[in-house]
């Protein structure tokens, strides 16, 4: 049974819904409940970092006293009446918040409503009771593929080296839009096309183009349901991948794992592995003296996203030498992914003893940062305080990120880990 | 007068007849705020998110020093105050947990999760006050908060509140500010012996550091010792406002019941004026003082000398010659108009989050000057003034960045209040100087043109922008 959190860093099933389905171009939100949830999703998600351009604000249905009492499903249909009226968008997803799903409104039958008069409004069951934002994303893309792709999809041809991008949370993932973007270009260099799905130019087309694609890539715990129901429904296979590729090492592992799947010809990988050991080397070449000038070999934690959190320590032990002191994973991992990951950090990082941890409450997250005594903190703004306390170098990597605005950086992929790099060393250099 | 039998306060639409839905001239909304019990609550057939009583109780405890604020509810409810524990000053020392209700316990009831995450939070930082907020959930299983509160009351040795919001039975979001003072000051009695001294109690929520700095500047040139209040507060400095000569609001909407209940309990005198916004509305805000405090010739020769230093902006104003609309929370609302006039510029249109008896003698000066001028009330509800907008073609907006986004996006040239001190004499330069930016360089503006356009359907803007407000059917 979940406990109390302090400084929760991943809301509400219905605030991750919202903002996924944001994401999307064209797609509306309709949220049904009480009036403060939309701004709750704007001031817990929006402001710290999950920002989404949008061409409205968001419609809600504000539930008030007598919808509690009476329930509120006329006020619903009423809802989507004018929503539809006001409001352009190529799909009005309808997420129901805690109220109205505690007061048993019959949400299916207003959305059924309009769906028979052939305007495209689907429904997911979002009350931030059932979970928090990784659960409202799960449940958004799975719900969002169901309604949109259309299954007489076994039969459907496949389109060649398409693919399909699941598992990065936009917002939740403070760097998603810069991420989709480099694994867009990766792909693109290796001959194959991303289904990024979500943010610039990701439309209504994309989803609808899901089933088409020829492998579905999960980069998260998170994407693993949408993609075993494609494996059932589509007959798309999936890959799933122990995190983002950050640096020269994990990138190029990542286009060969790729090349098993799809015919990549061989001189295409070499020429990609060629440049790129060449521009690895010498932009390590030239930041030594920097390195021990500065002092970058650190101890170091890292908190934040188990997709994330993995590929950034990979890339600061195995290119920049740094030891890992504690990593901390604030997704809410099943046990049996706790296991393999702890199972996979052991057979990794036995070197180092590093400390695993599974958390998401402030002070168990500090706590285990302070027993390491880490030279380097690697985390969200709420880590930062901590750092400031202690004086100890600080780059934000996770949400919430508060201080900043992230458009398109990115630390994954080959540009990536130079990004990563000056800016860690920037950090470092300033709290000298 | 102020009843502290009841749980909570009653909610706004009850105690000063608020309206939180209204599209129509100031005349006719003045003679229905004057009518009292002909008030008619309307509601909206098509709505935007906004703020609830929640969010706001929230914000109000986030200004606060040294507390423990418990949500009581689920995970989502708290997501706010990871901004506003952001803005504010993060060493404040607040505290924030969310006691984290799932399904189960929305059936089975979730007094023992919240009885731990107070307990957390006691042993974590033995916060001197703990607040207890309450969300919808909580509201329509029925916890028994207080129950739980009360025993760990006698348990613990710290001082725990209940502050009863839920975010659906009233539409005026400002009554989260109500009940968050009123749970604050029901359970605070301030035992400590009270010395009247000649200081004022600023009463405070909201309003930005520029903002206090130049009150506390105009006050120290009066040589008013004053304290801000409940803004940057903590529990230890709170029985200071029941010491104050008197207690004036800064923003009297924000601060209605804080004020009052100093003054019915405790006999301070509550100076409920409007803000000190404006060349005039500062010197009235002052005026009040000086007068409650025997310094009228004091104030004279203060406003004599800071009004003198603005003549220049005012003969030169950016705003003279302009059409300009004004989109903010009606107590800075009335008076920004003020001041938009007084830089020479013509108040286009108007929309402010509420309305209600507390706006009568602002309602009534308006009303005598522009009877037929359109007041919008419709807190969040973009696709409303966007359609206002569009009809009344204003050549600048002035409101919160969270609205005036959107002003930008329809291609009007726009200021945002946050990065602007627009309170005291001060502020008249402050906002003259934003404009005359805003006016200078549209190119930010022009750019967000080639954008993708706004969602609103052009069939919305051939409708009336009050096409979906309708009296509520009781």
């Amino acid at each position: 049974m979940a406990r109390f959190i302090e400084n929760s860093r991943n809301h509400c099933a219905l605030l991750g819904a919202i903002q996924t389905v944001q994401a999307i171009e064209g797609f509306l939100p309709i949220i049904h409940s009480t009036a403060g949830c939309g701004i709750q999703e704007n001031l817990g998600l929006g402001k710290n970092g999950g920002s989404q351009s949008r061409g409205s604000v968001l419609p809600s249905s504000n539930v008030m006293e007598k919808q509690i009492v009476f329930g509120g499903a006329s006020r619903l249909r009423e809802q989507i009446k004018n929503t539809l009226k006001v409001i352009k968008a190529d799909a009005y997803v309808v997420l129901s918040g805690c109220a109205t799903e505690l007061v048993g409104d019959d949400i299916p039958a207003m959305v059924k409503e309009a769906r028979e008069q052939g305007y495209p409004v689907l429904y997911l069951q979002a009350p931030g009771f059932k979970g928090d934002v990784h659960k409202g994303y799960e449940a958004a893309v799975k719900g969002i593929i169901e309604h949109v792709a259309g299954f007489t999809l076994t039969q459907r041809r496949k389109t060649a080296g398409l693919v399909n991008i699941l598992g990065i949370i936009p917002g939740q993932d403070v760097f998603w839009q810069g991420d989709l973007l480099v694994l867009e270009d990766l792909l693109g260099q290796v001959g194959l096309k991303a289904n990024t799905l979500f943010g610039v130019g990701q439309t209504v087309e994309n989803w609808a183009a899901i089933p088409d694609a020829e492998l579905n890539l999960v980069f998260s715990p998170w994407g693993r349901k949408a993609a075993q129901y494609l494996q059932d429904k589509a007959g798309t296979s999936y890959l799933e991948l122990s995190g983002l590729p950050v640096g020269f090492e994990a990138t190029y592992r990542f286009l060969q794992v790729l090349a098993e799947f799809f015919p990549i010809p061989e001189h295409l990988l070499q020429a990609v592995y060629e440049r790129e050991t060449k521009r690895q080397d010498y932009y390590l070449n030239r930041l030594t003296d920097v390195y021990f000038t500065t002092g970058v070999q650190r101890e170091f934690a890292v908190v934040g996203e188990s997709a994330f959190v993995l590929g950034v320590q990979d890339f600061l032990t195995n290119t920049l030498g740094m030891i890992p002191k504690v990593l901390v994973f604030t997704d809410d991992l099943a046990a049996e992914d706790q296991r393999n990951l702890i199972e996979k950090a052991n057979r990794e990082l036995a070197p180092f003893a590093t400390e695993i941890v599974f958390h998401e409450d402030q002070q168990q997250i500090f706590e285990s940062i302070l027993r390491n005594e880490v030279e380097l903190i690697l985390g969200s703004s709420l880590e930062k305080s901590l750092s400031e306390q202690q004086q100890i170098p600080f780059l934000p990597i996770s949400f919430p990120v508060t201080d900043q605005i992230l458009l398109s950086r990115s630390y994954i992929g080959f540009n990536g880990a130079v990004t990563l790099m000056e800016d860690i060393i920037r950090q470092i250099r300033a709290g000298r | 007068m102020i009843s502290f039998k009841g749980k909570s306060i009653p909610v706004r639409e009850k105690r000063l007849n608020t309206l939180s839905a209204y599209l129509g001239s100031t005349v006719s909304l003045l003679q229905e705020i004057r009518s009292r019990e002909d008030v008619k609550q309307r509601i909206r057939t098509f709505s935007e998110t906004h703020a609830d009583d929640v969010i706001l109780a929230l914000k109000f405890f986030s200004g606060l020093r040294n507390v423990g604020i418990v949500v009581h509810g689920p995970r989502g409810c708290a997501a706010a105050s990871l901004y506003f524990a952001s803005v504010r000053q993060p060493e404040n020392g607040n505290h924030w947990m969310v006691s984290n209700l799932e399904e189960r316990d929305t059936i089975m009831g979730g007094e023992e999760k919240l009885r731990e995450a107070i307990l957390a939070l006691h042993k974590r930082y033995r916060p001197p006050l703990i607040l207890v907020v309450t969300t919808p959930v909580v509201a329509i299983n029925n916890d028994d908060v207080f129950a739980v509160i009360a025993e760990l009351s006698d348990e613990l040795d710290t001082k725990i509140l209940p502050v009863y919001v839920d975010g659906f039975t009233s539409q005026a979001a400002i009554g989260g500010y109500d009940a968050a003072a009123y749970a604050l000051l029901k359970q605070l009695p301030f035992e400590r012996e009270v010395v009247k001294e000649k200081g004022v109690a600023v009463l405070s929520v909201n309003e930005n550091a520029a903002a206090l700095t130049e009150i506390k500047r105009l006050l120290a040139a009066l040589g008013i010792p004053c304290q801000v209040l409940p803004q940057g507060s903590g529990l230890q400095d709170l029985p200071a406002a029941a010491g104050a000569a008197v207690s004036i609001a800064l923003n009297r909407d924000e601060t209605d019941v804080f004020g009052r209940v100093l003054q019915e309990v405790y006999q301070v005198d509550f100076l409920s004026v409007p803000p000190p916004i404006g060349i005039a509305g500062t010197y009235q805000w002052l005026a009040a003082l000086g007068w409650a405090l025997g310094l009228q010739a004091e104030v004279e020769a203060l406003h004599a000398a800071e009004a003198e230093k603005l003549n220049n902006i005012v003969q030169n104003s950016s705003l003279r010659g302009k059409t300009v609309y004004v989109s903010l929370p009606a107590a800075i609302a009335w008076r920004t108009v003020n001041l938009v006039q007084e830089l020479g510029g013509q108040v286009a249109g108007l929309t402010v989050d509420h309305v209600d008896e507390l706006h009568e003698q602002e309602l009534a000066e308006l009303a005598a000057r522009q009877p037929e001028l359109p007041i919008h009330v419709g807190p969040g509800q973009i696709f409303e003034q966007m359609n206002l907008l569009r009809q009344t073609k204003p050549d600048l907006y002035i409101g919160l960045a969270e609205d005036v986004l959107w002003a930008a996006k329809a291609g009007i040239v726009a200021v945002a209040l946050e990065q602007t001190a627009i309170f005291g004499y001060r502020g008249v330069a402050e906002l003259n100087r934003q404009s005359r930016k805003a006016f200078a360089n549209q190119a930010f503006i022009r750019q967000l043109q080639t954008v993708p356009e706004l969602a609103y359907k052009e069939t919305w803007y051939q409708k009336k922008a009050n096409w979906h407000i309708k009296l509520e059917v009781k």
